[in-house]
């Protein structure tokens, strides 16, 4: 450095002793102006843009496929919200839209942890929905506990163990198996012929059918009480499409009632076969695959005829009524106008449940507050596809709401109805189950 | 004396087993010239018999294509797509290898790579959602054994082709080509046999005899991207029972492959199936290690 460019001290002096005095003064100004001159501006929440309610799902990997069905529902839902401006959240006078925020955990619980976390932090969402699935609830119920924000559960199964004060949950928490034990006595089956899939949720069907599982304080004697003969199991595994053996086995046996607990390419598989050798049980039952449209509507009306399935409240003919879509023949018309196929009867729709009881709590709150809206989830009633909901502490369907339960469905005239249990039956069963048309 | 329902529980069963027993047979006899003239490892059999299927869905659903034609189709366009694979993958790949290891080696990796390709093309196309369509349901009934058409097409279609390559190989000079270089490559080409020609034909029968097996799954079964593992696992089941390189091997094995898993299913467990194919491959190895008709 030059001489010339050297500064002296008493200039630097001069420099820092004159920034501190301009910035002291004008700190005053500031401070004099804003108490004495001018009155101190109202504070206002700004109004958000939107309503945000935020997921992940695995939109690749192997849950790809039904993660798509659910993700129908919620767009279905969200665009007739929109459409008519949004919801009304009285905190700020005005309808606000519902924007869904959602990530591809690709299936992963590690991706999801982190993605939630996310959404809670960065993305600031006031609501969490969720992906198919009931393994994704442990992963989350956390999270939404630690940043205060409702998390409304779609397909998934309760787990009431989580004691997630802010959780609730749309499926019903008593398994199908005590209703279909129920309707076969009441029917006078003596004896049943089981096939079942060697997978968590087939067994799990099974355990409850035969040994009268005890499900929280549900108590039911089961089927070994009730003198109903098992005449053969036969366990078989994820992927079995020739079911020949086991109908054969079943047809030599000759039991009034065929019971299948199944997924749906193997309940399909099996309906097929049963046509094809002739089988025609009194009462015959599959779990999953005859209420989805994939695979029903390879079937004829008449060869449907009388086979009951797997079910929840909810059948386009069910008296129920949901706020923003309407009736459930409402429901099934505009997701079929939208989407270009019939929803599916047994299974996904619970997210298209789970997003409009959001919905309704956030505006029956009238605020985005995440403790007001998980205050009025375990407080209201919520009018729903599958009737009207209402969740104890613990975010489980109460006793009193027909979703509680699950039914058992059965192809009448082609349209399903419910035949069990008798709060949410919407028609009378057919038994014995017609022949198979030839 | 037995009760005559036995009888027809046997025969019902017994036809069961031959309608995938013929099918196994087909679907493996492509994968057994194929290896046994060219070395090549295809592990992409299964991934064209699933695309094969899928073809056939797609045809008859969107088009409503008869399958029969489908069948047809497939052949030809599969005889194509195999003629490609031969020259983009399988020659250059055989070119570079050192050694017949090599590229066995080499062809194992690239067909790995085909089947995952294959797959998630499928699952993009087609969704991992189970398709399917019904053609043919009437059932035959007679003495109380019934069949719906659609499977008594498939072992016609599947006994039918199985004849006619049976027929090419003994009868043509290309096909008992084929035959000379399974059993010796060098000695072949002493006598005249232009063995990349050979890879070539056997290249066209294994991917044809993929794909149209593939029509015939979709007869009956639902389609599925994940199906291809199954095929392809079935297929060098049946090949290493039946010895490779050997189409009578092949028709055996598979035979007995479907009589096992349909009686084994109707005795013991539907949940024994796998082990029993495989239980059955491991006892047939021990006491011929070169499968039942490899010389």
């Amino acid at each position: 450095m030059s001489e010339r460019e050297k500064i002296s001290r008493r200039r630097y002096i001069e420099i820092i002793g004159g920034t501190i005095a301009g910035l002291a003064v004008g700190a005053a100004l500031g401070y004099i102006y804003g108490t004495t001159i001018s009155p101190p501006k109202p504070v206002t929440k700004p109004t958000p843009r939107s309503i945000k309610m935020g997921y992940t799902m695995g939109m690749t990997g192997p849950l790809a496929v039904p993660n798509a069905w659910c993700d129908k529902y919620r767009i279905l839902f969200t665009e007739i919200v929109n459409e008519k401006g949004g919801l009304y959240v009285a905190e700020y006078g005005e309808r606000l839209p519902i924007e869904l925020v959602k990530y591809d955990d690709r299936g992963s619980t590690d991706e999801m942890a982190k993605y939630y976390e996310r959404l809670a932090t960065v993305d600031r969402v006031h609501v969490f929905l969720t992906s198919y699935g009931t393994f994704v609830a442990p992963v989350v119920a956390p999270i939404a506990a630690k940043y205060k924000i409702p998390y409304v559960l779609g397909s998934a199964m309760p787990l009431p163990d989580l004691k997630s004060r802010w959780t609730v949950w749309t499926t019903p928490i008593v398994f199908a198996s005590y209703e279909l034990i129920d309707l076969l006595k009441k029917l006078g089956i003596s004896d049943v012929y089981l096939a079942v899939i060697e997978t968590k949720f087939g067994l799990e069907f099974r355990r409850n059918f035969v040994e009268g599982f005890r499900y929280k304080d549900e108590v039911y004697e089961g089927l070994k009480d009730t003198g109903i003969k098992i005449v053969a199991e036969k366990l078989y595994p994820i992927g079995t499409t020739d079911f020949t053996s086991i109908i054969l086995d079943a047809k030599a046996k000759n039991p009034d009632a065929f019971i299948q607990f199944s997924y749906p390419d193997d309940s399909y598989a099996c309906t097929k076969q049963m046509i094809e050798l002739d089988y025609n049980p009194k009462f015959y039952y599959t779990s999953l695959g005859l209420a989805c449209p994939t695979f029903y509507k390879r079937f004829t009306a008449e060869e449907l005829e009388g086979i009951t399935i797997y079910g929840q409240t909810y059948v386009p003919s069910a008296p129920w009524r949901d706020p923003y879509i309407g009736s459930c023949r409402d429901f099934f018309n505009k997701f079929k106008e939208r989407w270009g196929e019939e929803p599916d009867i047994n299974d996904t729709n619970n997210d298209f449940v789970a997003i409009s009881i959001a919905a309704q709590a956030i505006e029956k709150a009238g605020t985005l507050n995440g403790e007001a809206i998980n205050e009025v989830l375990h407080k209201e009633t919520f009018s729903t596809i599958y009737g009207p909901i209402k969740f104890d502490e613990y975010g489980i369907i109460t006793k009193d709401c027909p979703a509680h339960t699950a039914t058992v469905l059965q192809w009448q005239k082609g349209e399903l109805q419910v035949v069990s249990p008798p709060q949410s039956k919407t028609a009378e069963i057919i038994y014995p189950k017609p022949r198979w048309p030839r | 004396m037995l009760p005559s329902s036995f009888f027809t529980i046997f025969a019902q069963l017994l036809i069961s087993a031959f309608v995938l027993g013929m099918l196994y047979a087909w679907l493996a006899s492509g994968l057994t010239l194929m290896y046994g003239s060219s070395r090549v490892v295809n592990f992409a059999h299964g991934d064209i018999t699933m695309l094969g299927a899928y073809l056939t869905y797609w045809l008859f659903t969107l088009y409503n294509v008869s399958p029969l034609i489908s069948f047809l189709l497939e052949a030809l366009l599969f005889g194509g797509v195999a003629i490609l694979v031969f020259i983009a993958i399988t020659r250059p790949l055989r070119k570079r290898s050192r050694t017949g290891d090599e590229f066995e080696m080499a062809t194992i990796i690239a067909t790995f790579a085909m089947s995952m390709w294959c797959m998630n093309f499928a699952g993009l196309l087609w969704t991992a959602t189970p398709r399917g369509f019904r053609y043919l349901p009437q059932v035959l009934s007679f003495s109380g054994i019934n069949l719906e058409m659609n499977r008594l097409l498939i072992l016609i279609l599947s006994s039918v082709s199985f004849i006619l390559l049976y027929a090419f190989l003994s009868k043509t000079r290309i096909g008992k080509g084929i035959i000379y270089t399974i059993q010796n490559s060098d000695a072949a080409q002493l006598v005249g046999v232009d063995v990349e020609k050979v890879a070539l034909l056997s290249h066209i029968i294994g991917f044809v005899t993929a794909a149209t097996a593939g029509a015939c799954h979709s007869l009956f079964w639902t389609i599925s991207p994940t199906i291809d593992m199954f095929y392809c696992l079935i297929a060098w089941t049946v090949i290493i029972i039946g010895g490779v390189g050997s189409l009578r091997g092949c028709l055996v094995a598979g035979l007995i492959i479907g009589i096992l898993e349909t009686f084994a299913v109707y005795l013991l467990s539907p949940a024994l199936r796998i082990t029993i194919n495989y239980g059955a491959l491991l006892t047939i190895l021990y006491f011929k290690p070169r499968g039942l008709f490899r010389r």
